[in-house]
Parts: structure tokens; sequence; C-alpha cells
């Protein structure tokens, strides 16, 4: 077995429970060594108490944890050599930025000189040399959570786990801390865990996602797999926007799906039983009702728009079917205008896109 | 209210007269403590400083001291007076060991408190109101049944054989101090108390997966960012045992008589009226000077 063939982290049957409730029911996952790993969930899934386990901050009910091959589950945090960025931040304040980062390595007795010169890396590293000085309250949010990623990497941890890190910041500075974060992944190679709710964030920042659901694995593999073939009717839906329609499959790897009056093929295998599609709302497509109804051969389905959702480039429409169905459909905006308002008689149309089904 | 007069156009006096406004609520808000501060505070401290130059009582008038006389020599005798400079020394002396004995008593028990969980805190947090609750008197001379020649203390050290004769428990500075330090402690207790409490257990969490143990987390994240607090604490204490004057009347003598004791002897017992003056205006001088002079060191530090 070769070092590369060791994950930088091994779960295997973890379980917690607080009282009557079950956070974490027996989880097992493998994080590769180097890899950028996302918990995704819903708050109360088990994704910050799973960190929690790891780090060492709580001792799990049953089952192992092990770092880069080594058992740690009963190692106290400050052994495991786990970083750890929180979603608050946790800075020392009355600390400064320099003494926030070198707080690790006065904990390893690191030399007084080499110590400075660590500590400028790291700062230099998330590009905040210039306020070593700084209190953490004289900082914005962002600068200290870059501040926190610093602290975190500073001893050289073998894993960092990072907390919901950006939900605390607002929207266009979430997406250059999550550009920073690959960045600095990149040039420290550490292996990093990342608990998110965000599947943007997740989805974006991963290589791998793991879904928990539950206290409870779902799903865990590449973006595109989890986006594209999702495991159960709640990745689906905790993934993005999706429409969940009963389905028949039919012979040549098609299904045929009544809300839409249309048979779409099939991506992935179909279980026994009764299924659902799984069909995007980017696969779906509205056109004026009436219009040469019944000329074309797919006349679409007729439906009135509830809501149309405006979102600059593009725009998702609510659609209630005249079987009482409601459906979503999203169009791209090129140039600008949403085609239909609220109160629009409209056909829904398919697109001839892959379809995955799951268990109804 | 500011932001709605600003943009009101054209009308330059009604942000100015939106702000008077505003201050103005504000001193209503400091009014009842600022009333409270006046009226038993500078007022009767006002009256002492000027009762401390008065002359001597006059023979057949109904007060003791006469305000028709000034004689600013009164202070300057009394601070040369070496009664005077020793019970002031007595009394800063006590006042002081009583803040470092409770301040060393205080910090480890408020983390303990601190960290203890449940009913035990509870029953921690309750133990340290309590007493309060208690007059002080009562509470004192329950004092002197543990610490007197026949206190339980001395019974059973004398029961168990350890001593042949009652150890002299009371009447001494350990008595003092020690009933001082039992009046004192719940006020940097709950302050320490509330400083700890406001800690972040993120922090504690941070510090640990940076490498620290248990104890130097603790002491980071808790104890450290407690330091202003403590220091406010440290006051309090500083300020309630330059005040002594219970203890030191029931369980000391007179070698630990007190500044407030001898004030209180000289106003009420003797009526010696002016001269009680002087000692409690030179006296709170003092204390104040004690008190200023961290406060000053530690400003100009930060700065």
């Amino acid at each position: 077995m070769s070092d590369q063939a060791v994950p930088a982290l091994a779960v295997r049957s973890l379980a917690r429970r607080y009282g009557a409730v079950e956070a974490l029911r027996g989880v097992d996952l493998e994080v590769r060594a180097g890899e950028r790993f996302c918990l995704l969930g819903p708050s109360g899934s088990g994704k910050t108490t799973l960190l929690r386990l790891v780090a060492g901050f709580e001792a799990a009910d049953a089952g192992t944890v092990e770092i880069a091959g080594r058992r740690v589950d009963r190692l106290p945090p400050e052994r495991r050599g786990v970083g750890v960025v929180f979603q608050d931040y946790a800075l020392f304040p009355h600390r400064t930025v320099a003494e926030n980062v070198g707080f690790g390595l006065r904990m390893q007795r690191m030399a007084r000189a080499r110590r400075v010169e660590r500590v400028a890396d790291m700062l230099a590293l998330v590009r905040l040399g210039d306020l070593a000085d700084r209190r953490p309250d004289q900082l914005s949010g962002g600068q200290r959570q870059r501040v926190a990623l610093a602290r975190a990497l500073a001893p050289a941890p073998a894993l960092l786990l990072l907390d919901e890190p950006l939900a605390n910041l607002d929207r266009r500075l979430r997406e250059s801390l999550r550009a920073e974060i690959v960045d600095v992944h990149r040039q420290v190679g550490v292996t990093i865990v990342l608990v998110t709710h965000d599947q943007e964030e997740a989805l974006s920042l991963a290589d791998r996602v793991g879904v928990l659901r539950d206290g409870r694995l779902e799903q865990v593999g590449a973006p595109v797999e989890v986006w594209q073939r999702p495991a159960s009717r709640f990745v689906a839906g905790f993934l993005g926007e999706m429409n969940l329609l009963p389905a028949r499959p039919e012979p040549g790897g098609r299904a045929f799906v009544d809300a839409l009056g249309a048979s779409l093929p099939v991506a992935g295998e179909s279980p026994a039983g009764v299924v659902v599609a799984c069909v995007r709302p980017e696969a779906l497509r509205l056109e004026r009702d009436g219009v040469g109804s019944g000329a074309r051969a797919g006349a679409g389905v007729p439906g009135v728009v509830q809501h149309a959702a405006y979102a600059g480039g593009s725009v998702t429409y609510r659609v209630a079917m005249d079987t009482g169905l409601q459906m979503l459909v999203r169009a791209a905006l090129p140039d600008g205008r949403p085609a239909f308002a609220a109160g629009a008689q409209v056909a829904v149309h398919s697109e001839e896109v892959a379809c995955r089904l799951l268990p109804s | 209210m500011q932001a709605a007069a600003e943009l009101t156009p054209g009308a330059p006096g009604a942000a100015a007269a939106a702000r008077r406004a505003v201050a103005g609520r504000g001193l209503l808000l400091v009014a009842p403590a600022l009333l409270f501060v006046v009226v038993l505070f500078l007022v009767p401290f006002l009256a002492v400083a000027r009762i401390s130059v008065a002359g001597p009582a006059v023979p057949g008038s109904r007060t003791f001291f006469d305000l028709s006389v000034l004689a600013p020599g009164n202070l300057p005798a009394l601070a040369a007076d070496p009664l005077f400079r020793s019970v002031l020394g007595v009394t800063l002396r006590l006042g002081l060991v009583t803040t470092v004995v409770c301040m060393a008593v205080a910090v480890p028990f408020a983390a303990y408190v601190h960290r203890a969980r449940g009913w035990w805190k509870a029953v921690l947090v309750a133990a340290i109101i309590l007493p309060k609750l208690v007059n002080l008197l009562v509470l004192l001379y329950g004092v002197l049944l543990i610490l007197g020649n026949r206190g339980f203390l001395n019974q059973g050290l004398q029961g168990l054989g350890l001593v042949d004769r009652p150890l002299p428990l009371f009447g001494n500075l350990f008595a003092v101090v020690f009933t001082e330090v039992l009046v004192v402690l719940p006020y940097p207790l709950l302050v320490l108390l509330a400083a700890f409490s406001a800690a972040d257990a993120r922090q504690f969490d941070a510090a640990r997966s940076l490498g620290a143990g248990p104890v130097r987390a603790y002491l980071e994240t808790v104890i450290r960012p407690a330091w202003p607090a403590a220091g406010g604490a440290a006051l309090i204490t500083a300020v309630w045992g330059f005040g002594a004057f219970v203890g030191p009347l029931v369980l000391g003598n007179p070698p630990y008589y007190t500044v407030a004791v001898e004030v209180y002897t000289r106003a009420l017992e003797r009526l010696e009226w002016v001269d009680a003056a002087g000692w409690a205006l030179l006296g709170v001088l003092a204390f104040g000077a004690v008190v200023a002079l961290p406060a000053l060191v530690v400003r100009r530090r930060r700065s």
C-alpha cells in the first residue's frame, strides 16, 4: 500500500447522540490526501457534529477516526494535528494578528526567530502582511476570516477543518474568499474538509461532496456526479431546484413522464417499482399556449404561470399545471426580459435531456 | 431621528434641533443617577469638607461645629498627627491585604464556578449571594462563634489534643482580614464570574486545536480576556477594604482600628465633628490617590 493510498481522514461507523437526538448514526467516510472535501447538509443534519468529533472537541459514542492512518479518536484535540477555522472566526481578541497566527507555533515551542518568519509567511499567504500589529476588532469580517485561516495553517496541520467559514460574510466577500481558499489550498496542499449548508459553495469549492441528512451520509461523489445523478430524492432537492415527476420506464432506456406528456431518455439505472423522474428546471421550456395548439407533435402541457422569479441572467417560472401539479421552469435570458408574467397561459415543453429515475 | 431631520431639505436648524432633542433625552436617562450622586454624595462630601475647616463647637450652641470660623490650618495639623498617620497606614495596609487575599481566592473560585454545570453551579452561585442576605452584624458574630476562644475551631483543636490552650484567632490581623474577605468576597466573585461567562467557547476550542492543553487554553481564552474586569473587581474590593468598619470594630482591637472606626468614634461618641470631618476628608483623598494610581499607570501604558 503506497503512501498516497492512505486516506487523510478515515471515519468509520461514527455515532453521536445528544439525549434523544441522534446527531450522527454511523457515518463512514474517507477523504483523500490533498483533497478539498465538502460536507453539505441542512442545519441539524450532523455536519458540524461530525467536524467536532474529528477535531476532538467532543467524544463519539461509537466508531473510529483516523488521520493519515493514525487512530486519533482517543486523543485530545491538541494532539490530533488538526487545524480548525470557525464560522465566527474565534480569534483571540486581546492578541494582535501576528500573535494569533503565532499561537500554535508557540504551543509547539518553535524558536522565536523561526516563529516570526513563519508568521510572516502565513500572513503573506493570506495577503495580510501589513496588518500584523492590528487587533481583531480593528479588522473587517473578511480579514478576520483570513487571519483565522492563517492561524489554523501556521502549525502545518495534517488536516484543515472549516466550519461554515463563509456564512457570516456578504455575498461578494464570500465569492472572493472562496477563490482565496482554493488558492491557499493550491499553494499549501493541505487536505481540507469544509462544512457548509450552501450547495453552491460546496459544488464550486469541492473536489468531492458528501451530502448529509439526519446524521447519515446520503451520497458521496464529485460535484458533477451528485448534481447529475443524485442518489435520493433528498439529494436531488437539496442540491438545487428539481422537478420530481411520476414516470413509467419504457424499453430502450427511456421513461414516459405523464406530467410532460413526453418520453425522456434515462441516465443510469432504472430502480424497480414505482419511480419518479428528476427533471431540472433548465430541461424545460415554456411557450405561449393555444398558439398552433395541436398543429405540431408534442404540443406541451398547458398551465398558468404563478410567479416569475427574475434573477438577472435567468428567470424561474413556477407553473401551476391543469393537473394540479406545480412545475419549475428556468429560462436563460440573453436579451433581458422574461417572456411571461404571472397569470400567463403557457405550455410546458421538455427538452431531449437525459433524466434520472429514483424510487418514488 | 437624526436621519429623518437630515432628510428634510431647507431646514438647516432641524438637524441641530433633533440632535439637541436626542442629547436632552440622554440627559433624562442619567438624571436619576446624577440626582443620586449629587444628593447623597456630592452635597454631603462638600458639607464634610466645609465642617473640617470649621471652628470647634461654641459652648451652649446646638451644633458640634462653628461655621462662622474658617480654619484651613486644621487639615495640615491633622495630616501631621502621628495617630492619624498610623491609623491611615493600618487602613491602607488592611485594604491592600484584603484586596490581595480576595483576588487570590476569587479568581480560582470564579473559574471553578464558571466551569461547574447544572444544579451544582446553581448551588455555588447561591453560596456566593446568600451571605449578602444576612445582616452584617449577625455574620460577624457568627464568625466570632467560629474563631472565638470557645469557638468551634478552638474547641475542635483542643478536643483533638492538637493545642492545649485556645489559639488567639480573633482580635488580630488574621481575624480582621478573614472577616473583611468574608464580607467583600461576593463582589469580586460576581464581577469575575460575569466576565468569565462572556468568554467564547469557540476560542477555547480554537486554542485546543492549536496545541494548547485544557489549562493553557482556559488561561488564554477565559482568564486572560477577563483581565480588565479583574482590575475592576480589585478596585471594588479595595474600596470596600479601605472602608472597613464593622470587621475591625467587632473582631479587631485598637491597633487594627481603621479610619472609618476613628471617624465613627469621633463623630458619634465624642461628638468632635470638626475632627471627624477632617479624618473623613483626608482619608477619602488618600484612598482616592491610592486607587487612582494604578488606573493612571495602566492608561499611560495603553496610549
